[in-house]
């Protein structure tokens, strides 16, 4: 018997072996272009990365089953490398490096987070690898007069645009800004000051929080006291979530509250339960619209029902964004005829072509052309619904519900 | 003839560690060079917590502050960055003084807690003071210059420096009188005091001369890195790092330190290049595991007499479950 199970444990090796071998060189005689991704699968963005990586993997997905990218009549397929980047910065940065230096890959896919971005372009740009953004709007990442960095998200100076809009539609007088003390917040807080002064609306509370408070009660209650109409925070997901949670256990009720990012993601909404109800946020995705589209993933609503069907939820803007990082790369490489990074980042540079996240073209900073924003709220208390969009009035589905209702009225 | 063989030995080391930058790709540098980094940061932190005994849970404060005063220096008043690393190293070793004087009047884990509470509190005077250090949205400092190659030597040859120096500084104190009062006030303080030994005053230079060190590397990886951020700087990574390093090789011995932060590092790129999702786990477990086996760390198995032996395993397991 022993021996038996000895001659089985060999031969399974053998073909173990034999199988892993014969699958490298099927992967090797396939054209293949290598995408470098380090993400965010441990640490403070574990969910936020586990998006991205799944719009990532869409992409690739939908592109592989098209026959790939096809560069002068030839077909390559796509193939990515991730690396965790254990949400930090100097992690990031390493990891960059070493997919180029080592793993020899073709472009970079940039890691979550502006912070990351940030470091990580540094790198891109020394090696000349062409970078592309869907996670980075903060405008910081692209004023250094970089070359080879490119963002898809429409950057900070633009958040909550709509929502400053929707508020001097309303004729709402005042706002309140606080923000999460990182390079994201800081900067879409300085655009929401700017909006602010451009909407007429008196700034009458400006704070920041930090990144790792597990109570934002007091800064809660100076808001409170100062009775604003309209509250505009900047923050990721966690945060945010845990402001939305605190204002309902201290029952803080203002009329208008409206995030940079957060309530368009499920993730966000599962962590804030019923107390994201009638908030608003950004988005860059209007799942309904029927003029933005490519051959590559079809439409926004392509996008989302692929989406839903391979990961189980709707998506947001961030996974449509990330997700539009391998489009831009993809039409860039087709359009350069070539895989040579030179020519891949002229392409980028001149690229204008419609994707299922409408025009694909880039300012000559490397950010994003404005594309339209909307304001979605979330008028369900069940999470899996996701909001509506409710302004621009053109686009809107459903009725601004405002104010918001009393907490103890629910 | 023992003592010949090691010294060739470490010749050997030291020749293939100045040859790296001129064979290898710049990843393997960098990773070297980062191996390098901790290597200091896990010998300088062993100078206060194994020599005394003092266990300093927060010592990423001071590579913090060595790395944001030579970044406020070399970007507010445009110094070079030979300045900055000295203004670094110095304004870690005079905090440590600072602070020295009241906490290291505490003892053991009361000790260890206020450590990590400092740490915490300079983050957070790091964001808030955002007109000297940018908050949160850091502090990018400017680029050597140069060719990549010049750049990637200069920083990996300034860390392997900063390494051999906290070597021999390790060394000389375990040579002297100083290191024989630091080891009597870890043996035992009272008995260390009554026998003359100044244990405040020793406790707290053993502190400010490892707190230098720390801030010596933490300025150079500011400019190395280009891009502070005080979460970056500040945050846990980097103590419970060189903590561990130190646990791995051996905590208060001159090589301990630095065989622990090669395994550690080594074992972390193994792990991550080939578990995209269980790396920190499978890392955690074979921490663990060296730490179980070899409690006293990899230097046990050079200086004890059983080696690295079934036997010997068996026995430090039973020892561990009494």
């Amino acid at each position: 018997m022993k021996i038996r199970m000895k001659v089985f444990f060999c031969v399974a090796v053998i073909f173990l072996a034999l199988g892993t071998y014969l699958s490298g060189i099927a992967l090797t005689q396939e054209k293949v272009i290598k995408f470098g991704a380090p993400i965010s699968i441990t640490g403070a963005w574990t969910r936020e990365g586990a998006s991205v990586k799944n719009a990532y993997e869409l992409w690739k997905t939908m592109a592989n089953q098209k026959g790939g990218i096809n560069i002068g009549g030839e077909k390559y397929k796509i193939d990515i490398r991730y690396y965790d980047d254990m949400s930090d910065t100097n992690t990031a940065v390493k990891l960059t490096e070493k997919l180029i230096t080592e793993d020899k890959i073709n472009f970079l896919l940039a890691p979550y987070g502006s912070g990351p971005a940030f470091a990580c372009s540094t790198i891109s740009e020394k090696y000349h690898v062409p970078m592309v953004c869907g996670q980075s709007s903060s405008y910081s990442v692209f004023s250094r007069g970089y070359k080879y960095v490119f963002g898809i998200m429409v950057d900070t100076r633009y958040y909550q645009k709509p929502a400053f809009e929707l508020a001097a539609s309303l004729r709402i007088k005042n706002v309140a800004i606080v923000y999460e003390n990182m390079i994201w917040g800081i900067d879409t807080a300085k655009a929401c000051q700017e909006h602010a002064k451009k909407n007429n609306l008196e700034l009458i509370f400006y704070d920041k929080f930090d990144s790792k408070a597990m109570d934002l009660s007091s800064i809660l209650l100076q808001i409170n006291a100062k009775k604003p109409e309209f509250l505009a925070v900047n923050s990721y997901l966690q945060q945010g979530a845990l402001l939305a949670r605190q204002m309902k256990d201290l029952k803080i009720n203002i009329p208008l509250v409206a995030f940079g990012y957060g309530p368009i993601e499920l993730s966000w909404r599962e962590n804030a339960k019923d107390a994201g109800l009638y908030m608003v946020s950004d988005t860059q995705l209007d799942v309904e619209n029927t003029t933005n589209r490519d051959r590559i993933i079809g439409t926004p609503a392509d996008f989302a029902k692929k989406y839903n069907e391979m990961f189980g939820y709707v998506p947001g803007h961030s996974e449509a964004n990330s997700a539009g990082c391998g489009i831009a790369f993809h039409l860039a490489i087709e359009k350069a005829g070539s895989l040579d990074p030179e020519k891949v980042r002229d392409a980028l540079a001149s690229l204008d072509e419609m994707s299922f996240l409408g025009r694909l073209k880039f300012d000559k900073d490397g950010s994003r052309l404005h594309q339209p924003q909307y304001a979605v709220q979330i008028q369900s208390a069940d999470p899996k619904v996701k909001p509506v969009v409710v302004y621009p009035p053109d686009s809107a589905k459903a009725k601004f519900i405002y104010p918001a209702v009393p907490w103890d009225r629910r | 003839m023992k003592k010949r063989y090691h010294y060739i030995g470490l010749f050997f080391l030291f020749g293939l560690a100045v040859a790296i930058p001129f064979g290898m790709n710049r990843y393997v540098v960098r990773v070297v060079t980062s191996i390098f980094m901790f290597a200091a940061l896990s010998e300088s932190w062993d100078l206060i917590t194994g020599k005394t005994g003092y266990f300093s849970f927060g010592h990423g404060v001071f590579f913090g502050l060595g790395a944001y005063a030579a970044a406020i220096l070399m970007l507010r008043l445009h110094v070079p960055f030979s300045v900055g690393f000295v203004a670094g190293g110095i304004a870690a070793a005079l905090f440590a003084l600072i602070v020295g004087i009241p906490i290291l009047r505490l003892k053991g884990h009361y000790f260890a807690i206020i450590t990590l509470g400092i740490a915490e509190v300079m983050q957070g005077i790091t964001l808030n003071l955002e007109s000297l250090t940018g908050g949160g949205v850091g502090i990018t400092l400017p680029i050597k210059s140069g060719s990549m190659d010049e750049i990637y030597s200069f920083f990996y040859f300034l860390m392997l420096f900063l390494m051999i120096a906290a070597i021999i500084a390790s060394y000389l104190i375990d040579h002297s009188r100083f290191g024989y009062g630091l080891v009597a006030i870890r043996e035992d303080e009272a008995a260390a005091n009554v026998l003359g030994v100044n244990a405040t005053l020793y406790k707290i230079l053993a502190y400010a001369l490892s707190a230098a060190f720390c801030g010596f590397v933490g300025a150079t990886y500011a400019y190395w890195i280009t891009y502070i951020e005080p979460s970056d700087v500040f945050g846990l990574k980097f103590s419970i790092s060189i903590i561990v390093m130190a646990l791995v090789g051996g905590i208060g011995t001159v090589w301990g330190p630095i065989i622990g932060a090669f395994i550690f590092e080594a074992f972390s790129e193994l792990f991550w290049s080939k578990f995209l999702t269980f790396h920190n786990a499978s890392l955690g477990v074979l921490m663990i595991l060296i730490i179980l086996l070899l409690p006293k760390g990899f230097m046990e198995m050079i200086y004890s007499k059983r080696r690295l032996s079934l036997s010997g395993i068996i026995a430090n397991l039973r020892k561990y479950m009494e």
